[in-house]
């Protein structure tokens, strides 16, 4: 067999592979220090070995959408490939003065606030991009908010699908049935993106949902 | 010392209005409108409560204008837009039917919305039985 002919079979078996799977577009949306930019690391890392960005506990750390492509997802002998989307948190208030406090220089916050308010609008632009959304609300958290609010009914106003990740469940403060009780039409999964808790369960949902 | 602080938080208190839009007037407007009149309220430091409900698509508009609106003065809103159905824990036949009738006659805005400049309201938050808004 030439080099060539092996290379040119490499190839087609390469895109018949990709073209057999589904690829979804899977956006992860959520207010700000949610986890988001932790649980796309974390799934990232399980099936690429690598990280998509940069996670601070000061807010707006992620202020542009990072993605990574053709992430091969395999759960019980099925296979999905994603195009995993981690999007800026959603706020309605930036202020640069909540970055001073967390000891940054005043030009330093001015320009990370401006960031912010940018990668909010382009996080809002992006939600028509997406075939499944993982809309990430930290557990220790009342999700009852105006932004958890305007997420949930901006996918169900596109019909995008969406499974509610309540995220820090390894916390003590973490309350899991605050969240399922609040938005009882939703599949509701708890984990910690931070130890991987119950990751399997998030992997299931993505499965049965796409 | 505890009196002079005590007269500065009453007098921040005073100062403290509320601006009411009612149902007729906002819901003939069109969602740039609509967002236009928050902005401009909020800008001069006025908390507005609106007798109607902004649907998602008009909240995300929302954000995205207070966003482009953000500098070193204005840092933002805090809002919360809510209808009937959100705080009725009867899911009756009679209620579904009740709540179908209303909404085909207000178009499915009846409901309320607040908003405030952040820099004067430190949060709105809801939980099922109530709202709370805390002040600067």
């Amino acid at each position: 067999m030439s080099k060539q002919s092996f290379f040119s079979r490499f190839i087609s078996a390469f895109k018949i592979f990709f073209k057999r799977k589904k690829k979804l577009a899977l956006g992860i949306y959520g207010p700000t220090n949610a986890g988001k930019t932790t649980l796309a690391n974390k799934i990232s890392m399980d099936w690429t070995g690598e990280e998509v960005g940069a996670v601070s506990r000061i807010p707006h750390e992620t202020r542009r959408v990072q993605n990574k492509e053709n992430v091969l997802v395999e759960w019980e002998g099925k296979k999905l490939v994603i195009n995993l989307i981690d999007t800026p948190g959603i706020a309605t208030r930036v202020d640069y003065e909540d970055f001073i406090k967390f000891k940054l220089k005043k030009k330093e916050s001015q320009e990370r606030a401006r960031e912010a308010t940018q990668g909010i609008i382009e996080a809002i632009k992006w939600l028509d991009n997406m075939e499944c959304v993982l809309a990430v609300m930290d557990a220790t958290k009342n999700p009852l908010t105006q932004v958890n609010l305007t997420i949930l009914g901006n996918l169900e106003a596109r019909g995008i699908p969406v499974i509610i990740v309540a995220n820090k469940i390894d916390l003590k403060k973490a309350n899991l049935k605050r969240i399922e009780s609040a938005f009882p039409q939703y599949t509701v999964v708890g984990i910690s993106a931070k130890d991987g808790k119950n990751i399997e369960g998030l992997y299931k949902a993505i499965f049965d949902t796409a | 010392m505890c009196m002079k602080k005590k007269r500065k938080k009453t007098k921040k208190m005073d100062k403290l209005t509320l601006h009411f839009i009612p149902f007729e007037r906002f819901i003939n407007l069109s969602s740039d409108d609509k967002t236009s009149t928050i902005l401009e309220y909020t800008k001069k430091g006025k908390i507005i409560i609106i007798e109607s409900y902004l649907d998602p698509k008009e909240q995300a508009t929302l954000i995205t204008n207070v966003m482009g609106n953000i500098d070193g003065k204005y840092s933002g809103v805090e809002m919360i837009s809510f209808t009937r159905k959100d705080f009725q824990k009867d899911n009756s036949f009679y209620v579904r039917l009740r709540n179908a009738a209303i909404d085909l006659l207000s178009g499915k805005k009846a409901g309320l919305t607040i908003v405030g400049p952040a820099n004067i309201v430190k949060k709105i938050e809801r939980n099922p039985e109530m709202i709370m808004l805390s002040i600067k």
